[in-house]
């Protein structure tokens, strides 16, 4: 994948090692423990046996590699009423991140770029209720979208699930495309259409890292009621641990 | 017409250029915005037109059409829960969109400074965003948990007065759904504000190294206010976000202790799904 961020524009000239250098450095390693803490404690804990894990030392190193939680989130942890462990959920999961990020992705990119450019009439209004859609929270669509699904004999289905997924990104895409396009000089614009290359060339930059943001985002878009289609794509080692 | 809105509008000059162009663009970016508006429209809008109405009845396990006015309304706001839910999401909103804005801004300008190995620095930074935010909440517990996480740890080790117990403190609880959610959304912000950086004019440095303006000056004064599309975008986002906190709250501490990190999207569901109670009115949109 490309590189979003090109090292040709990065900031200040890079200095001897001076004390400041030695405390960014030690910035970036504190900050680095903060963030894999976390993951230390899952992974070692997801390899230790039941006994070491209530014996209450999540840091320490596990004395053997246990496998057995492993063996069981892959092939017999059951989710509902499916015991054939997380490996359905998975590729449930990939079923419907794969198409919902696209779709996703494109519809964001295609609005976004209404919005910024050629700003129809009534542009403004959309992009404020596109907005302020996105601080509903999911749960109050809840209801009414069971019962649309049901009636447009989508629920239950990948295509509802993908749907929905779409439905409520859009504000997120279209806000990362809209201001990504603010960003740019029209100028820039007009050269491209002179040369022949319109939007593609200018979107293929943007469109790989709001890909990444949105298939991050399917993870956690979906809620308990969906839950039991889509096991979330990141959830193996959560599940790992739980007995 | 479409070429009213002046100097950002690249379609002018097409339109003028070409006699076809007045009468395409228009029908193009109608088309180009039909989803959303479709989805702006029957989805947001009708659900909220739907829930409202449903507010507005006698509805409870089943629904009813009896109309009841806004005496659902009179019940949630005399709820202690829901009013104390408004105010642990206020809470949890401010801790976590600030910090987590801080923070990213903080680890985007370490890792602008020309950093070795900055790949690995932004993948470390990042992959939390990539976690659902019931993993982030399980980890957190477990970390966070006096009896066996952090605290346990480093007593264990001889640091008898060591105290880290927020999960378990009614007055705490909320700044520790706090902190979860700033270790998940740091690392976007991060990207966010790395991209705004890699915007900025090389030469401005330069600038400001030959005129002796101090770092911290330069980025306070001259840089953050250039980021400004990306600290707009990423606020809205973390805002959004902390709106909407259910699962995190959920892992993390189920609401407790006691009721201290209820919120608002669990409210919900709890009505929607525990006690079937449909009509209480969800909280209509801004």
């Amino acid at each position: 994948m490309r590189d979003p961020f090109p090292a040709a524009a990065r900031g200040q000239h890079p200095q001897q090692l001076t004390i400041a250098r030695i405390g960014l450095y030690a910035f970036l390693l504190i900050a680095a423990l903060f963030f894999l803490l976390p993951a230390y404690v899952m992974i070692v804990t997801s390899f230790k046996s039941m006994g070491e894990i209530r014996s209450a030392q999540i840091f320490a190193l596990p004395h053997m590699l246990d496998w057995s939680f492993w063996i069981k989130a892959r092939s017999s942890a059951c989710a509902g009423i499916n015991c054939n462990g997380v490996s359905v959920g998975f590729w449930n999961s990939v079923k419907i991140t794969v198409p919902a990020t696209i779709l996703s992705v494109l519809l964001g990119a295609v609005t976004g770029y209404a919005l910024s450019f050629w700003k129809p009439p009534g542009s403004k209004l959309l992009f404020a209720a596109i907005t302020i859609g996105g601080f509903i929270p999911l749960q109050i669509f809840l209801f009414p979208m069971v019962r649309a699904t049901a009636a447009l004999g989508l629920y239950n289905s990948l295509a509802g699930i993908v749907l929905v997924h779409v439905v409520f990104g859009l504000p997120l895409t279209t806000l990362l495309f809209r201001n990504y396009y603010a960003a740019i000089p029209v100028e820039l614009f007009k050269a491209a259409r002179r040369w022949g290359r319109l939007l593609a060339h200018i979107l293929r930059a943007d469109a790989a890292a709001v890909a990444a943001h949105a298939g991050g985002c399917r993870a956690d878009a979906d809620d308990r009621h969906l839950e039991r289609f889509s096991t979330r794509l990141w959830s193996l080692p959560a599940a790992t641990i739980s007995p | 017409m479409a070429d009213q809105s002046g100097a950002r509008s690249i379609a002018s000059t097409a339109a003028r250029s070409r006699a076809t162009g007045r009468l395409r663009l228009p029908v193009a970016a109608m088309a180009a915005l039909t989803p959303a508006r479709l989805i702006i429209l029957l989805v947001y809008l009708g659900t909220t037109v739907w829930t409202v109405q449903i507010s507005l009845t006698k509805s409870r396990m089943l629904p009813s059409n009896e109309f009841a006015g806004l005496s659902q309304y009179q019940r949630l706001f005399g709820t202690a829960r829901w009013s104390n839910s408004i105010e642990n999401v206020l809470i949890f909103g401010v801790v976590y969109v600030l910090g987590a804005m801080l923070v990213g801004l903080l680890l985007a300008i370490a890792i602008d400074r020309r950093v070795r190995f900055e790949s690995a620095w932004r993948t470390m930074f990042l992959y939390p965003y990539a976690l659902s935010f019931i993993v982030t909440g399980l980890m957190w517990q477990w970390l966070m948990n006096p009896e066996i996480g952090i605290r346990a740890t480093a007593r264990a080790a001889g640091l008898g007065w060591f105290t880290f117990d927020w999960t378990t403190r009614s007055d705490m609880a909320i700044y520790a759904v706090a902190l979860a959610g700033i270790w998940q959304s740091a690392g976007l912000v991060m990207v966010l504000m790395l991209a705004g950086l890699r915007g900025i004019d090389a030469d401005l440095w330069r600038a400001t190294r030959i005129e002796g303006i101090p770092m911290w000056r330069t980025y306070l004064t001259i840089v953050l206010p250039q980021l400004g599309p990306s600290v707009a975008t990423a606020f809205m986002l973390l805002t959004m976000g902390a709106v909407r906190t259910f699962d995190l709250v959920v892992a993390l501490t189920n609401g407790g202790p006691g009721q201290s990190t209820e919120v608002p999207a669990k409210f919900i569901m709890d009505s929607l799904f525990a006690r079937r109670d449909w009509a209480r009115p969800r909280p209509a949109p801004p």
